[in-house]
């Protein structure tokens, strides 16, 4: 029978067990990895960078998971906090200029067939800030009452960041479109 | 519904293989994850080895196992709040691991650990507190330890000088181990 997370977690845990480490990376890397891939705009390195450090500071308080969320949400989290950190320490600014942007409706989606080259490359070229909210609310599915709880912010701010990333998102694309033609 | 294309780009994503080794070595490096025992991977990989080089040479070099006599030396290293502000976590410890495998060889380490910066205090068999050394201004809390082998002192300092935690703006301090 395949053990559950809170089994290996224990046996991490309480043994330091190699093999529990091994299984629960195992399962629930590659979904880390995704997010962390797409919270740095595509770049392998600093996901890379991001999944390590979200691996050692889980397992530095895996002892205090209070399983109140699913043990692979938690990690999502952990991976979030991580990426900020590395755009904090690389000197890329998370605070994003409220001004700069008009406001485009909070349900103002990109819609239709778009071609997802295109949207990988747009998103790499969102500013740090705009891209984690976007990622986690149109990709990813958080609410912003998570995002608020996960990026230290109020859910307004979340909804008028997203609204102004998805603003931003919209000129990159069409700014492709038009070197592309 | 309308589709939403940003969805279509969720899910997860095959890491690199060499990724779980970093992640692991990193977690052996702060004692959160057991080394797998190398017995285990000598009874199966190297048996066979071992056994014929133990006949080979059992007969005139039994007991030959050579015992490192050269004085054992422990580098402390402190750091404050301003410490490892620059560059990330794990390329730090990505760079203290490489500086340790180059001891190791060398046959200069002995041990190297990262301490967490809490604990318990004792005065006596009464008074026990907790202590946060991390959080307490002003002061160059112990975040990890060295212990390695040298010929003599100055051969000692020069490897002290060498680790990259003064690199990153931290302090050290190299003491002789006292044989006992």
């Amino acid at each position: 029978m395949t053990p559950s997370d809170r089994e290996l977690v224990d046996a991490l845990v309480r043994a330091r067990d190699p093999r529990a480490f091994e299984a629960l990376y195992d399962r629930h890397t590659p979904l880390m990895y995704g997010l962390a891939l797409r919270l740095v705009g595509g770049h392998e390195g600093e996901a890379r960078e991001v999944v390590q450090d979200a691996w050692i500071r889980a397992a530095e308080r895996l002892s205090a998971f209070a399983w109140q969320a699913t043990l692979s949400t938690w990690l999502c989290g952990v991976v979030v906090n991580c990426t900020r950190e590395l755009s904090r320490a690389k000197g890329r600014d998370l605070g994003l200029n409220l001004d700069d942007l008009p406001l485009a409706g909070d349900d103002a989606r990109l819609a239709g067939t778009v071609d997802r080259v295109d949207l990988e490359r747009a998103l790499a070229k969102l500013p740090d800030g705009y891209r984690h909210v976007l990622v986690l609310h149109d990709v990813e599915g958080f609410t912003h009452d998570e995002i608020g709880e996960l990026l230290g912010m109020r859910p307004g701010t979340s909804k008028s960041q997203l609204a102004r990333a998805r603003t931003a998102m919209r000129r990159l694309m069409e700014e492709g479109n038009r070197d592309g033609t | 519904m309308e589709h939403d294309p940003l969805r279509a780009l969720s899910g997860p994503a095959e890491p690199p293989p060499e990724l779980k080794r970093a992640v692991q070595r990193a977690l052996r490096a702060r004692g959160l994850l057991r080394r797998q025992q190398p017995w285990a991977r000598l009874a199966y990989g190297g048996a066979a080895v071992l056994l014929f080089i133990t006949g080979v040479v059992v007969g005139d070099r039994r007991g030959a196992t050579p015992i490192d006599r050269r004085p054992r030396f422990a580098i402390l290293l402190y750091g404050d709040s301003a410490f490892g502000r620059r560059g990330t976590e794990s390329a730090r410890v990505a760079e203290y691991n490489a500086w340790a495998d180059s001891l190791a060889r060398r046959g200069a380490l002995v041990l190297g650990e990262k301490l967490a910066t809490t604990g318990w205090s004792f005065e006596g068999q009464e008074r026990v507190s907790r202590v946060d050394l991390g959080r307490s201004s002003g002061e160059h809390p112990l975040l990890g330890l060295f212990i390695v082998r040298a010929t003599n002192e100055a051969e000692a300092v020069t490897i002290a000088r060498s680790c990259p935690h003064l690199r990153h703006g931290g302090r050290l301090t190299i003491v002789s181990i006292v044989p006992t």
